[in-house]
């Protein structure tokens, strides 16, 4: 791949899938620099991962694996700046009715939120309906264990949001 | 709960399509930029840095060895000197390989996981070995330099020193490594 087809394959990539991008990132990110730095962090891995995309899996497949990969990983070298803005402020587009459904999607998300990394990933690729074997590819886990732990999951979240 | 958990997954697919989330357009990265400013990630900036630096070294080795063949310094010094760059050299190979071993988009997220602590591990390791050690040469040079006999105490004092940074410096790096082993750990449980 030369480097003009390569250009137009990250835009391509990052314009169809950029909002599943910053999704993910968001479910990381401690504050907006951080969110920053994710999604930058994100965009290079996918830009010198291109080389390597064989085309076996779907691209959303391998556009999430390269953001879980690089979120779980990614290492924060400078610590929290007590100025950096905090995400509470920021929500994902949520649409709000102002309703008992709305307030309990919202403290779902606070809940996923709360987990820890790999649950999360496991969650998130759930909730957009990858497959057990999918998740068990993208987690490097054997599908028993992608469905256990997806077990202990929903429990624990419906415990968290009795509390 | 179902229910809930179905209006959930509905409400986190549909973020897929969104154009930006909730945030504003000022927040959204301007990701043409990311290559028009030379999109590198963090594993690959640790290659090239740790390549610059490997290629220094490497030098310096040579030159140090070339000492026995024509003096410029004392054959101790230039013996330290061979010995110190050469452990160097390796020590920054393998954090340059290990680099270029890492692909997102290939690995699983346990693989990524176990590269990246493979990765901080070398890091960590040379700083902890490099540093009390560039210490000590630096004291053992000054010494034989200066003729000054005080310079062995604070040759051992330099690399004491050096040791403490080191390990000082290398505490965020052992903290995130601690973190991922015991993910990697929850991940093959």
């Amino acid at each position: 791949m030369n480097e003009t087809e390569a250009t137009g394959l990250f835009n391509e990539i990052m314009q169809r899938h950029d909002a599943l991008i910053y999704k993910v990132c968001y479910m990381y990110a401690e504050d907006l620099e951080h969110l920053r730095d994710l999604h930058q962090e994100v965009a290079a891995n996918i830009w010198s991962g291109l080389g390597s995309f064989s085309g076996r899996s779907k691209v959303s497949t391998w556009v999430y694996r390269v953001a879980l990969n690089t979120c779980i990983t990614f290492f924060r070298r400078h610590g929290k700046h007590s100025s950096a803005e905090r995400l509470d402020g920021m929500r994902l587009d949520i649409v709000d009715d102002g309703d008992e459904r709305s307030a309990r999607l919202k403290e779902m998300y606070e809940l996923i939120g709360r987990l820890d990394r790999i649950d999360k990933a496991i969650v998130m690729l759930w909730l957009d309906e990858h497959s057990y074997d999918e998740i068990s590819s993208v987690m490097g886990m054997t599908r028993a264990n992608v469905a256990s732990r997806l077990h202990r999951i929903r429990q624990r979240l419906a415990s968290m949001a009795n509390e | 709960m179902n229910s809930d958990i179905d209006y959930l997954k509905m409400q986190w697919q549909s973020l897929n399509t969104s154009a930006s989330g909730n945030r504003n357009d000022a927040d959204a990265p301007d990701f043409s930029n990311v290559l028009k400013n030379g999109a590198v990630s963090s594993a690959a900036r640790v290659k090239r840095i740790y390549t610059m630096i490997l290629v220094i070294c490497l030098i310096w080795t040579v030159l140090s060895l070339a000492n026995f063949v024509f003096p410029v310094v004392p054959e101790l010094v230039g013996g330290l000197m061979a010995a110190f760059f050469l452990l160097m050299s390796g020590m920054l190979a393998a954090t340059v390989r290990r680099a270029g071993m890492i692909d997102f988009g290939r690995m699983s997220v346990a693989d990524a996981m176990k590269s990246v602590c493979r990765l901080e591990s070398l890091i960590m390791w040379r700083r902890i070995i490099g540093i009390p050690l560039a210490f000590l040469l630096l004291s053992v040079m000054i010494w034989h330099f200066s003729g000054n006999a005080f310079m062995i105490g604070g040759a051992l004092c330099g690399a004491a020193a050096g040791l403490a940074i080191g390990v000082a410096l290398a505490r965020r790096i052992r903290e995130s490594i601690r973190e991922m082993k015991h993910l990697i750990k929850e991940l093959e449980r």
